[in-house]
């Protein structure tokens, strides 16, 4: 075998072995964790960043939150809307309020999970978060 | 009213049994059972060519009995502010069309429905009432003050849902009995009549409705009991909150606001609320 084969050989199995760890859910959830901050909400719902804002509102505000590009930004816009929409006395005005409030202090939980440097709880979060999502 | 015609099934409900033909709960309801063994005994009556008595009479005027009862329906959201905890709108449809113009439009439809069924039955007295008549926000206490100013037997709030623009189906929740709820059990039959009726009513015309069921594990201001004032009353309000459908979803909208069926489809919904509250009243009365 020659020298070219065997690089050839090599660059192979590097391929094979990089597509299997890509399919791999718990990987993918690493990379999720160290990349730049993307709320799971815009990752499971890409169109939220075509949606057109309406301050104020539930899903508007929400929606906004959502969209948030780094963590600085989207702890103050999840922490906002946390203050605006949590019930004081812990009732909601109906399911979506409850729905919504919830899916924002996941978030916020996630994003201390990131704070602290915390990556395996960030990917259990992040998991919760999906389920969360199926199960809806 | 009520009582008479209580007392008066279950004196049809002990001829029967005396002669036979009934052996179910001397309770005053007239469910399935009650209707079948009376019509046993009338075509075993009718088979012997024997005439109906003044006993006899008295059990055919219980099928028909009058139903009497105050309902409070309270169409979420509405107005342009929020207030005491109520939002203006929380959904809004695939087309663009507003929760709270929706559930307005169904707590009309619901009340002209259940009007339709008390001046159709005998000695029925429905008396109808709703939180809000136009498009103004009240607050979550003040709605429930209203059932509690009307001494309601039923209050439904009307509820639009949306989410991500894929999730669909039709929920109605209760108070969870650890939030307040003095009482889950009548809640819960009523918001399964609700759920029942009003999941049919969809399913008959879109097969991909979906039944999420009766979540009793809510912290919900409208149906809070001390706002109701449940702990002190004498007869509690049987209290719920209807969630329709998921209207940020396209194929629920064609369903109910923009498809050639869609007033159809509303109407039915309206229809089956009207029913499912018409039977708990029955249930309670």
């Amino acid at each position: 075998m020659s020298a070219t084969q065997g690089r050839k050989i090599s660059t192979l199995y590097s391929c094979l072995a990089f597509a299997m760890l890509a399919c791999c859910p718990a990987i993918l959830s690493a990379q999720d964790a160290l990349a730049p901050y993307v709320s799971v909400w815009a990752q499971l719902n890409p169109e939220v960043f075509e949606t057109v804002d309406s301050p104020g509102s539930l899903l508007g505000e929400f929606r906004a939150a959502a969209k948030a590009g780094d963590d600085q930004t989207a702890r103050k816009d999840w922490q906002r809307f946390v203050d605006d929409f949590d019930p004081q006395d812990g009732f909601f005005e109906d399911g979506m309020h409850a729905r919504f409030v919830e899916w924002a202090k996941m978030e916020l939980v996630r994003l201390q999970h990131r704070a602290s440097g915390d990556l395996a709880a960030e990917r259990a979060q992040i998991a919760i978060m999906r389920q969360q999502a199926e199960r809806d | 009213m009520a009582a008479s015609i209580v007392d008066i099934r279950k004196l049809a409900q002990v001829t029967l049994r005396d002669k036979g033909f009934y052996s179910g709960e001397i309770d005053g309801l007239w469910g399935k059972g009650s209707k079948a063994a009376f019509a046993e005994y009338s075509g075993f009556l009718r088979a012997a060519k024997l005439e109906i008595g003044s006993e006899d009479a008295i059990v055919e005027d219980s099928s028909v009995g009058g139903i009497t009862g105050v309902v409070v329906l309270d169409p979420g959201h509405g107005g342009q502010q929020k207030t005491g905890g109520s939002s203006p709108n929380n959904a809004t449809s695939y087309s663009g069309v507003k929760e709270k113009a929706m559930t307005l439009e169904l707590a009309r439809l619901v009340r002209k429905e259940l009007n339709r069924i008390s001046s159709a039955r005998p000695d029925s007295n429905i008396e109808v009432h709703l939180t809000r008549a136009g498009d103004r926000n009240l607050g979550l206490t003040d709605r429930a003050r209203v059932a509690r100013a009307k001494a309601a037997d039923v209050f439904v709030s009307i509820h639009y849902n949306g989410y991500d623009g894929r999730v669909r189906g039709t929920e109605t929740l209760i108070l969870s009995a650890a939030n307040g709820n003095t009482n889950p059990a009548d809640d819960g039959a009523l918001a399964e009549r609700v759920q029942s009726g009003v999941f049919a009513a969809l399913k008959n015309h879109d097969p991909g409705a979906r039944n999420r069921g009766v979540k009793d594990n809510q912290r919900l201001g409208v149906l809070k009991d001390v706002h109701l004032q449940n702990p002190r009353a004498a007869l509690k309000t049987r209290a719920c909150l209807l969630e329709v459908e998921f209207i940020d979803v396209e194929v629920v909208d064609e369903l109910l606001n923009t498809g050639q069926d869609a007033k159809t489809v509303r109407l039915d919904v309206a229809r089956a609320m009207a029913q499912a509250i018409v039977e708990d009243l029955e249930a309670h009365s």
